[in-house]
C-alpha cells in the first residue's frame, strides 16, 4: 500500500517537473533506452535533513540534459556547457525532490532539503533501504533513487 | 509595461524558466534582472528601481529569508513586493516568508497560469 503511494508520488513528481520545465513526457523504461552511466550521464544527490535523514538521488544522460536545455533556453546564446548541464540537472533533482516530498509526506509536516551536488560520478546511497525509478524520456533514461528508511515507514 | 523585475535563484535553468514563464504569462517587462542569491539581489536593488521581485529559497551565499530580512530592514527597498518561488510549499520556512512580508508564493514546478494567477495580482 504504501510502495503503491510511493511509486504514484513519484512517477507524478517526475512527469509534472519534466512536463512544466520542459513540456516533455515520460514513459516506461523500454530495452533499447539508453540509461545514464558515468560515461553518457550525470548523477546529482540532494540529502533530505528533516524531518528524516534521507536522500534523492537523479541521474540522467547527457543527451536528454541537452534536450531539456534546448527547450528551456529556448536555442542557447552559448555553447551547452558542462556548468549548464550540471545546474540544469541539479535543478531538475530540486524540483522532483520538493515536489515529492510535498506530495508524500502529511500536509502538515514540514521539512527541509540541502542543496543539489552534481557530478559525474556519486558515492552509493547513505545507509538504510533505498530504491530506483527508471524512465525514459524521448528515449534518454532519467533514474531516480531514494535512500533511507524514512521513504518507506509506515 | 514599463516594469522591472528581479528574480533570485541560485539556478541559471530556473531564472530562464521564470523569465520564460512571465513572458509566456503575458508579462512585458522593461528591464528582467537576475541575481544568484539574495546578497546578490541586495547589490542590484541598492542601485535599480525594481517593481517586483521573485525569488527562491534555499540557495548558498543567503537564503531567500535572510534576503526578506535584509530587505525589510533597509527603508529604501523594504516595500518591494516579494514573492517567493520554490519546492518547499507548506514548510515552516515558507510560513516564516510569509511572516516576513512575502506577498505571495509559487511552486514549483510551476505553469505559466499559476504565474499569472498569482503575479497579476501586484501587477
Amino acid at each position: 500500500m504504501m510502495a503503491d503511494r510511493l511509486n504514484q508520488v513519484v512517477g507524478q513528481a517526475i512527469a509534472v517537473t519534466l512536463e512544466n520545465m520542459a513540456f516533455m513526457e515520460i514513459a516506461p523504461v523500454q530495452a533499447d533506452t539508453e540509461v545514464p552511466t558515468s560515461d553518457n550521464g550525470m548523477m546529482a544527490r540532494m540529502l533530505v535533513l528533516e524531518p528524516f535523514q534521507g536522500e534523492v538521488q537523479l541521474a540522467a544522460t547527457t543527451a536528454l540534459l541537452r534536450n531539456v536545455i534546448e527547450v528551456v533556453h529556448a536555442f542557447p546564446d552559448e555553447a551547452v556547457v558542462e556548468a549548464m548541464l550540471s545546474d540544469m540537472l541539479g535543478e531538475l533533482l530540486n524540483t522532483i525532490g520538493g515536489r515529492l516530498l510535498t506530495e508524500y509526506l502529511p500536509e502538515s509536516q514540514s521539512y527541509r532539503l540541502g542543496l543539489p551536488e552534481v557530478g559525474w560520478d556519486l558515492p552509493d546511497c547513505s545507509e538504510g533501504q533505498s530504491r530506483a525509478w527508471n524512465l525514459q524520456i524521448e528515449d534518454q533514461g532519467l533514474v531516480l533513487t531514494l535512500a533511507g528508511d524514512g521513504f518507506f515507514a509506515g | 509595461m514599463e516594469k522591472k523585475v528581479l528574480i533570485v535563484d541560485d539556478s541559471n535553468t530556473m531564472r530562464k524558466i521564470v523569465a520564460r514563464s512571465l513572458r509566456q504569462a503575458g508579462f512585458e517587462f522593461e528591464k528582467v534582472l537576475e541575481a544568484p542569491d539574495g546578497q546578490a539581489a541586495l547589490d542590484l536593488l541598492a542601485g535599480e528601481a525594481v517593481d517586483i521581485v521573485l525569488s527562491d529559497i534555499n540557495m548558498p551565499v543567503m537564503d531567500g529569508i535572510e534576503f526578506l530580512r535584509q530587505k525589510n530592514a533597509d527603508a529604501q527597498i523594504k516595500g518591494i513586493p516579494v514573492v517567493m518561488i520554490t519546492t518547499e510549499a507548506g514548510t515552516d520556512v515558507l510560513r516564516e516568508a510569509m511572516e516576513l512580508g512575502a506577498v505571495g508564493t509559487i511552486k514549483k514546478p510551476f505553469t505559466a497560469e499559476q504565474v499569472q494567477e498569482v503575479l497579476g495580482k501586484f501587477l
